[in-house]
């Protein structure tokens, strides 16, 4: 039975108006691309926004209660990792400092808009590989690391070349990557002790605190500890929830977040529009094969297997050509903007929860198809 | 000739005809939708150019694009002043900064501009009055257009920027982008209580009735060398799209929508159209053995098309002023409909209508009227 009814859904797609299906399935292939882009696009605005604590490996951060985004931290005293550590369950805390300078080339004096990050080359916190190996060369004052992924003009400088954070001078001595377009042209890492040197700013006030839990130790319950243990100049976390803050910001502050899930409904009208056609004009040319298996005496509910069938047919064909096409795509993208865009079974899954809406008001010209009266079709009367 | 067929027909298959012309005003209002996005992020972008009051805009040769800050050297204003036809160059300053805007509530980053409060270089759609305002010291105009983060504001309360505290006189209308999420104007004095030196980020050049921009900025080159750039307002809002257009994947997000869009908006008239005609093939077949060529067949299937295309197109763009106007409300990026927009939709949708309707003929039209009866 199962096998007849995958048949005919399989003839009733091939047989008929080659060009005219190919049209249509062509929408749906359309509509699922743009599902697929805005879906990944979304995900990729949320991984950039908080990469750079993706840096460090930490089960809580700590950052001042005045904290809005990554570029403008509020400071608070670094006091408070010591404090931190006091507290049962936390094992260590180390130090990350943040803030906006520029980057001057000591090649022809060229500014740009710098990132300014300070961190202790301490291998333990760090978690991002590239970053790993290079941080002990900031052990050596006046040093720097730069970020590959920074624009061009700055991205193109070679270890061991000269140029100047704000106004001092710094020697670059390897990279990490990283890539913060929407922060600063470029992204710099030095070490905890040569920050003020660079930046100016008092040396005893730090951006965000980093704390590793002791093995065993619960998040939640030391979480509650510190926010009673710390005043409230300072708010603590779980990395994942900074995170998800930062990310926050960009997508729901700003319009990043409509705009992608208006392109989500855009797609999903777009195809259910096509699907829909596409089974209405189906239905319409093949009703009277349908009232000829009505009167054979298969049921109802036969008609509406065979046209559910037709339907996911389609939908793999167009869901595997989408996929196709978007892989080439994304690829370019994601090099040219150092986006995240991974082609994954997340991506696969929503997908395939999106298109569930999309077929199933596509099924609805199948009702007709049900209903055929058999006696009805058959000759003028 | 049997004239005006196509549209008869029309009318004759009214629930059919409706259900073309509903998805096809869809297909508008999404290749709308797209757009407007799309414009909407490059259209803020250039909303301080727009707001600038004069014929020429001068930038430092270091600031490739507006998302950049770099100074213009003082020193230059007055020698760009003194250039021959030139009547005016006025400055504005851009930082960002912190504001806050009450002594407990949480620091969010805006933008400041500031100019001279005489004869301000920029239009920020105030009042003469609102302008005057400027002039006291520490008085700060907010940009009411600016995303809710910084809460609700009310003229004459006090709001902390930089930790300076200053006085909110009342608001102007500018809007945000995609990058600023909020701007705050104030006179070049209040400015230099936050930032005692440098340059300007911009500044905005007027010129004597008659004289010639190109001249103008030649002398100004010559004078100035490679430190600066001079654009008109037009040659700035290119370069800046351009610049949009190629670091974001604006042209994959946006257009794969538009483009898809006016495809269902094909695929649609053509599958109404497609069953229309084979309903009536035998009127069709009919019709060619009295002798009327294929070319009667076509036009009167492009009639067909044309006509469901242009009430959807009609039924479409009503949707879409609609959308825009709460797309803008909640984005706070400049959407908005002009006469060019819409004229490249429409285009659009009848070329679309046109091949959807040829297709859709061709079965007709091949059909040899024999083969019918």
């Amino acid at each position: 039975m199962l096998r007849s009814c995958i048949a005919f859904a399989w003839v009733n797609l091939v047989r008929g108006d080659r060009v005219r299906f190919a049209v249509a399935i062509a929408g749906a292939v359309v509509a699922i691309f743009i599902l697929l882009v805005h879906l990944a696009f979304l995900r990729a605005v949320e991984h950039k926004a908080a990469q750079v604590y993706g840096l460090f490996d930490a089960d809580l951060v700590m950052v001042s209660d005045r904290y809005q985004f990554l570029y403008r931290m509020a400071d608070f005293p670094s006091a408070r990792l010591r404090q931190a550590v006091s507290v049962a369950g936390v094992d260590a805390a180390a130090a990350v400092r943040v803030t906006a300078s520029k980057w001057v080339s000591g090649r022809n004096g060229a500014q740009s808009s710098l990132l300014l990050i300070g961190i202790d080359p301490d291998p333990v916190f760090i978690r991002d590989p590239g970053l790993r190996a290079a941080a002990p060369e900031l052990r050596v004052p006046r040093r720097a690391l730069l970020d590959r992924h920074s624009d061009p003009e700055v991205g193109s400088v070679k270890s061991g070349d000269t140029g100047y954070i704000g106004v001092q001078p710094a020697t670059v001595a390897g990279w990490y990557e990283l890539g913060l377009p929407m922060y600063a042209a470029a992204t710099a890492i030095v070490s905890n002790s040569d920050f003020s040197f660079y930046s100016g700013e008092d040396p005893r006030r730090i951006q965000l605190g980093l704390l590793q839990l002791a093995p065993g130790a619960d998040a939640g319950s030391v979480v509650d500890a510190l926010r009673r243990a710390l005043p409230d100049d300072v708010r603590v976390m779980t990395r994942a929830a900074l995170m998800a803050r930062e990310a926050h910001y960009f997508v729901e502050v700003k319009p990043l977040g409509i705009m992608m899930r208006a392109g989500l409904v855009i797609g999903l009208l777009v195809g259910a529009v096509a699907l829909f056609q596409i089974m209405s004009s189906q239905v319409e040319s093949r009703m009277r094969d349908f009232a000829v298996l009505r009167a054979m005496g298969f049921s109802a509910a036969y008609t509406y297997a065979v046209g559910a069938w037709q339907l996911l047919l389609m939908g793999a064909v167009a869901l595997t050509a989408a996929w196709l096409i978007a892989t080439p795509v994304f690829e370019i993208v994601s090099r040219k903007s150092h986006l995240f865009l991974p082609l994954d079974a997340w991506l696969f899954g929503t997908l395939l929860v999106l298109c569930v809406p999309m077929m199933a008001s596509a099924a609805l010209p199948l009702v007709r198809a049900a209903r055929a009266e058999p006696a009805g079709l058959f000759g003028a009367a | 000739m049997i004239k005006g067929l196509g549209a008869k027909l029309v009318m004759r298959d009214a629930a059919r005809s409706a259900v073309a012309v509903g998805g096809i005003a869809v297909a508008v209002l999404i290749a709308f939708v797209e757009m407007g996005f799309m414009n909407g992020v490059v259209d803020s972008h250039l909303r301080m150019v727009e707001a600038a009051r004069g014929d020429l805009v001068l930038l430092d040769a270091r600031r490739s694009h507006l998302n950049k800050w770099d100074e213009i050297l003082a020193i230059r204003l007055p020698q760009v002043r003194a250039v021959e036809g030139v009547v005016a160059v006025s400055p504005v300053y851009q930082a960002g900064k912190t504001f806050r805007a009450g002594p407990d509530q949480p620091d969010h980053r805006i933008v400041v501009v500031a100019f001279p409060p005489d004869n301000p270089p920029l239009d920020l759609g105030w009042s003469a009055d609102t302008m005057a305002l400027l002039r006291t010291p520490g008085t700060v105009l907010m940009d009411r257009l600016s995303r809710s983060i910084y809460g609700k504001l009310e003229a004459g309360q006090d709001v902390w920027l930089e930790g300076h505290l200053m006085r909110l006189g009342g608001f102007v209308s500018l809007g945000p982008t995609i990058v600023i999420d909020g701007t705050i104007a104030m006179s070049e004095t209040t400015f230099r209580s936050l930032e005692p030196d440098g340059g300007p980020e911009m500044a905005v050049v007027r010129l004597a009735p008659g004289a010639d921009p190109a001249q103008v900025k030649a002398r100004v080159t010559a004078i100035s060398g490679d430190s600066v750039q001079v654009f008109s307002k037009r040659e700035l809002f290119d370069r800046e799209s351009d610049y949009l257009m190629r670091v974001a994947p604006l042209g994959l997000l946006f257009g794969a929508g538009m483009a898809a869009g006016l495809f269902v908006g094909l695929v649609i008239c053509y599958q109404v159209l497609y069953v229309a005609i084979r309903r009536r093939l035998a009127a069709y077949a009919t019709l060619k053995a009295m002798g009327f060529p294929n070319g009667f067949v076509l036009r009167t299937v492009l009639e067909q098309a044309w006509a469901v295309g242009l009430a959807g197109y009609g039924v479409g763009l009503a949707l879409a002023a609609l959308a825009y106007h709460v797309l803008a409300a909640k984005t706070g990026l400049a959407i908005e409909l002009n006469a060019a927009r819409c004229a490249s939709i429409a285009a659009a949708c009848l070329a679309a209508c046109t091949v959807a309707g040829a297709l859709a003929a061709l079965k007709a039209m091949r059909t040899p009227p024999a083969d019918l009866f």
